[in-house]
């Protein structure tokens, strides 16, 4: 392959702007308006890459998104994109291109001897030898040898991607000629039209094949189109990838922009239509990998558009029309050109070519570059091999919206069966090729009434269909990038992979970065022939988004840093980081940890110790204020609930859970009774969502809409919780009413005109109020407690201070000191499982034989004799013996602000029956000794509750 | 998990940005109630404007704010009150203003920017007033300035900051 530069073609190149860029370290120039792939072409430079698993040398082989082979690290202003493709990558002064899985560079590959033994490493190889040799110490080898570009870690895009929404009548996707023809003449109607097209100009085969539409050049129509869109308020979108098809009519496209955001645009059209083209299939023969056999299409599209010329003596091997025109372009440029064409029944040959009927390409030969062919067994020297060996539509859209294809015999191909997506497919991609056919097509979908726009030259193309023959002899390929070939295809039948699905996993087939593009059809093809079965009984993979590879960021959009997943704000937040908080996200809220500057832990320990003293505050305003109203109110608690509410009294609060059908605790929480028809349920933070959406299952299955409601006031309600011995006093010297409220009771009042709930219920062990203000009073109840609190010796705690406090109480946090097969009386909590004798949720799971096991995990206390400190968070509880195995593991641990030494929470197997045992624990290699204690470690009386 | 580093930038009220040909701000939402349960029920014994997606506010109304089949916004134009709690007719009433943030986005450009920020169609005619704004729910309606979007009060943050990067913040 010795490519060049035409001096007087390449329509879409600048030659006054002349680029400078480097391939693999190596200074070469191109023009404004080329690709890197075209830019390397012209250059002559054949090596582009290497493939995935033999490291053989790869050139360009086609062009678009159907490139398999030239893909590339891309640096330009210190920035490197890994993986950019060649074909849809635009040229830029500066930029350093680097070729991916290589040794080396493309050029030099030491690993290319792999390539050497590839008859020794079919497909499976890697899996079957190394598993058995400990696939964990050859995975990192294996990984290093493969793998296509390198991320640089450091590098941030320059700016987030916009995410943007549209909601257009029609959608067009691709702007060839079917779908410039169905846009016009849907703007004509006066509808809002958006076309997609992913080039940066529009015209698609248009541009390099040409083409006179009712006496005019094709570019009228697609000026026409432009400005009858604009006219009907829609908009064209070059440069822009529409890369999949979702539930709802929901299509994401990819807009480029090279001086600003990319945009990800979220369209959800009334109607659309896919105009995507087809892609020029390869042939199968040996060699058919080798540098300088590519598309014929493609060389076409690279001679018009850049005057990149793949050689000056080529090869054209065809069963189809279609390359007629080509081998003329390519003669005409200059090109010897040898045309083989399968079929004995041929057009005439262009004025200059040499035309050899009947004639099947064998093999191409050479290393690192095409030297020549064999055609009918006898050698030709070329520089280039050029295939044309028909169409494959590009139908993925349509698959991913939920559509079926038809198998057409005639044509060869897989059709989208009408009506079975929401998409309209027209021209090539519903294997229309003559252009009369493909501009009718377009016209009626986009529900043009006059006639359709007509070419003033009609072609009528005929082809023979061509079929991989997995008898053939020699290395043929099917996937380039992937490195899978015929022989894999058989290996795979042979070993029972006959599904398609089958045959892609073990092979990889059609999973490279080109999504199977040009090599689909050649797998399922060959497997029907080895099967015996018929194309569609052999059926094809399932297409999935994305059609074409999009950056991770620009799916992102902004949602990435501060707005990647973003907490929840507190009212309070500007008070506690005045009072020194250091703020961590608590279950999608963004909370204080601890106050002031030091170590974390020695400052949370304080914290508690003076919580434990005195008296501390700390907000808990995330705390779930679920109110449930109406009538069936308590029969909707008692229903959901493991706990009855019907039974507490206007006033009172009273602890319980929620339970899955299952019978696994799902949330805790005290439930306040405001009045008869009035509770408030209190949920964990991070499970506020759930616990309403449960109540709400129970609710329209159950109860109707007539007699209970249900309202989440958590934002509403800004939460205050005073704990320790000294809180009462500091209710008091803040003038808040206490009223004598005993434990487990509640209050609606309020103080300087603030709306105030008060609840004595208790986090900590101590005394404690929770006092609720309207968030947006919430700063004016602050302020009233915590100048009390000073006065009083009392501090703000954080979240860590509260986690030690509650720990040696033995108080859970459910999904923490929970797993996901805990159930109440693994806690100790048995009473309603007992003598509850109605309905409620979960309760039929609760009396099964796993719930009944003796050996369930169960939640005690572990504590440890020894100066090691606190036992780590996730330890493991272990048998005895030489081969020990776990019996739980550490839920919660820390320091004992109140109890003094350590404390921890476990889940150990039988727990609740084995108090004062001593069990060994395991972490990190490190074995202790502790010892099985009740849960509660602080006042397991409770009288400090109402101290 | 590693502490990231939140932004100490507060949302408060009167808090201003500016967009592309728009400005948008922070307001507080006053004198709102949620009722739920019989809707019909609450309307017929409370006569109010019934807002879907993109209705429009006006001052003087009184409004109901539709969220779900049995759940609206019910906002007097005149400092109404409502009995807090269930109701005979079949609703519960509860106050929920503080619930609430407001973003009034206003100017020329208005228009684009919702369309750019909202899943669904402008034109939708969704009965309800709920919609995916910046990926957040949120009420969408119009005033005579120009869009409204509610959202909850702790996800404000979030939301603006989705909206307005790009923007000039100013109190």
């Amino acid at each position: 392959m010795s490519g060049w530069r035409h001096p007087d073609l390449g329509q879409e190149v600048d030659r006054s702007k002349r680029l400078r860029f480097s391939f693999d370290g190596a200074p070469l120039k191109g023009f404004a308006g080329d690709t890197l792939a075209s830019a390397l072409l012209a250059s002559g430079t054949h090596i582009l890459g290497r493939s995935f698993k033999y490291h053989r040398p790869r050139g360009l082989m086609a062009m678009g998104a159907a490139e398999p082979n030239a893909v590339f690290d891309v640096t330009l202003d210190g920035r490197t994109m890994p993986n950019q493709r060649a074909t849809l990558t635009q040229l830029l002064d500066g930029m350093q291109v680097r070729s991916v899985n290589t040794g080396g560079s493309a050029a030099r590959d030491p690993l290319g001897a792999l390539d050497l033994l590839h008859r020794f490493l079919p497909a499976g190889f890697y899996y079957k030898t190394f598993m058995a040799m400990g696939w964990m110490r050859w995975e990192p080898m294996i990984r290093r040898m493969s793998g296509l570009g390198r991320v640089d870690p450091g590098w941030h895009p320059p700016a987030n991607a916009e995410t943007a929404n549209a909601a257009p009548d029609v959608l067009v996707i691709g702007a060839g000629p079917a779908g410039l023809a169905a846009a016009k003449s849907a703007a004509e109607s006066g509808r809002v039209v958006w076309l997609v097209e992913e080039a940066r100009t529009l015209g698609g085969a248009f541009r390099w094949r040409g083409g006179q539409i009712d006496g005019a050049d094709w570019t009228e129509i697609r000026d026409a189109t432009v400005a009858a869109i604009e006219a009907a308020g829609g908009r064209v979108l070059t440069d822009t990838t529409l890369w999949g098809a979702f539930d709802h009519g929901l299509f994401a496209a990819w807009q480029r922009h090279p001086d600003a955001p990319d945009i990800h645009w979220r369209l959800r059209p009334r109607q659309t239509i896919l105009a995507a083209g087809a892609i020029e299939r390869p042939m199968w023969f040996a060699g058919n990998d080798l540098p300088g056999v590519m598309s014929a299409e493609a060389a076409l599209h690279f001679l018009i558009l850049h005057g990149a010329v793949a050689g000056r003596r080529m090869i054209l091997a065809t069963s189809g029309d279609c390359a007629y025109p080509v081998a003329g372009a390519l003669c005409s440029a200059g090109v010897e050109v040898t045309l083989a064409d399968l079929r004995s029944q041929t057009p005439h040959a262009p004025e200059g070519v040499r035309l050899l009927r009947a004639t099947r390409i064998e093999a191409a030969r050479g290393y690192g570059a095409v030297h020549g062919a064999v055609l009918n067994g006898e050698f030709h020297t070329a520089d280039a091999v050029l295939m044309a060996g028909g169409w494959t539509p590009s139908v993925q859209l349509h698959c991913q919206a939920g559509g079926k294809l038809n198998w057409d015999e005639a044509r060869d191909v897989l059709v989208p069966r009408p009506g079975t997506s929401t998409l309209v497919t027209v021209g090539a991609a519903n294997a229309r090729y003559d252009l009369a056919d493909v501009l009718a097509e377009g016209h009626a979908a986009g529900g043009g009434s006059g006639p359709a726009p007509r070419p003033t030259l009609e072609t009528h193309w005929s082809f023979a269909p061509l079929r991989p023959d997995p008898a053939l002899k020699g290395p043929i390929w099917v996937d380039m990038q992937n490195d899978v070939t015929l022989k894999d295809v058989s290996i795979a039948a042979r070993e029972g992979y006959t599904s398609v699905e089958h045959l892609k996993r073990y092979t990889t087939l059609g999973m490279a970065t080109d999504q199977g593009r040009t090599s689909n059809f050649a797998g399922l093809s060959a497997m029907a022939a080895l099967t015996g079965q018929t194309i569609p009984e052999t059926g094809t993979t399932t297409f999935r988004p994305p059609v074409q590879p999009v950056p991770l960021a620009v799916i992102g959009g902004r949602r990435r840093g501060a707005l990647f997943n973003p907490p929840k704000r507190l009212a309070l937040e500007g008070s506690h980081r005045t009072a020194g908080a250091r703020m961590r996200e608590y279950g999608g809220w963004l909370r204080p940890a601890v106050y002031g500057e030091g170590d974390e832990a020695a400052l949370a320990l304080e914290e508690a110790r003076t919580a434990r003293a005195t008296a501390g505050l700390y907000d808990a305003s995330p705390l779930g204020k679920i109110e449930v109203l109406g009538p069936r109110a308590a029969e909707l608690l008692d229903f959901t609930g493991y706990v009855r509410m019907s039974t507490l009294r206007p006033g009172r609060a009273r602890y319980g859970f929620m339970l899955s059908e299952t019978g696994i605790v799902y949330d805790d929480g005290v439930v306040l009774r405001l009045a008869e028809d009035h509770f408030v349920l209190s949920a964990s933070s991070s499970h506020v969502a759930g616990v309403i959406l449960k109540l709400e299952d129970a609710r329209q299955d159950r109860f109707g809409c007539d007699g209970v409601v249900i309202i989440d006031r958590t934002a509403y309600w800004s939460t205050l919780t005073l704990t320790g011995p000294a809180a009462q006093s500091v209710l008091k010297r803040a003038g808040l009413p206490d009223a004598g409220l005993p434990h487990m009771s509640v209050t609606e009042t309020e103080c300087d005109g603030i709306p105030l709930r008060i609840a004595r219920i208790s986090f900590t062990g101590d005394r404690s109020y929770e006092i609720s203000a309207p968030t947006r009073r919430a700063a004016e109840l602050d302020a009233l407690l915590v100048q009390a609190l000073g006065a009083e010796g009392g501090r703000r705690i954080g979240l860590e201070a509260v986690m030690l406090l509650r720990a040696e109480k033995g108080y859970i946090l459910v999904g923490k000191d929970t797993d996901g097969v805990t159930m109440p009386h693994d806690l100790g909590w048995v009473a309603s499982r007992d003598k509850r004798s109605d309905e409620f949720i979960g309760k039929r799971s609760l009396f099964t034989a796993e719930a009944r096991r003796s050996d369930r995990r169960q939640l005690v206390g572990l504590v440890v004799d020894d100066s090691r400190g606190v036992l780590p968070t996730g330890a493991h509880v272990v048998t005895s013996g030489s081969a020990p195995r776990s019996q739980g593991f550490v839920t919660s641990s820390g320091p004992a602000p109140g109890a003094g030494g350590s404390h921890a929470l476990a889940l150990i197997e039988g727990g609740l029956s084995r108090m004062g045992e001593v069990v060994k624990t395991f972490h990190l290699g490190a074995i202790r000794q502790a010892r099985i204690a009740p849960a509660c470690l602080f006042d397991p009386a409770g009288e400090r509750l109402d101290g | 998990m590693a502490d990231r580093n939140w932004t100490e930038d507060l949302l408060t009220p009167g808090m201003r940005a500016t967009l592309d040909g728009a400005e948008i701000a922070v307001t507080d939402l006053n004198d709102l109630w949620l009722i739920a349960g019989d809707i019909d029920a609450f309307a017929a014994a409370h006569p109010a404007r019934e807002l879907g997606f993109g209705g429009r506010l006006s001052a003087g109304d009184d409004l109901l704010v539709r969220l779900g089949k049995d759940r609206s916004l019910w906002r007097s134009g005149t400092d109404g009150q409502l009995a807090s709690g269930w109701q005979q007719g079949g609703w519960a009433a509860l106050p929920v203003s503080d619930g609430w943030t407001a973003f009034t986005l206003m100017g020329a450009g208005a228009d684009t920017h919702v369309r750019r920020f909202l899943a669904l169609d402008l034109l939708d005619g969704s009965p309800s007033a709920v919609a995916a704004f910046g990926d957040h729910g949120a009420v969408i309606l119009r005033d005579e300035g120009g869009w409204q979007i509610w959202c909850n009060a702790p996800d404000a943050w979030s939301l603006w900051q989705s909206i307005k990067p790009g923007g000039k913040s100013a109190s």
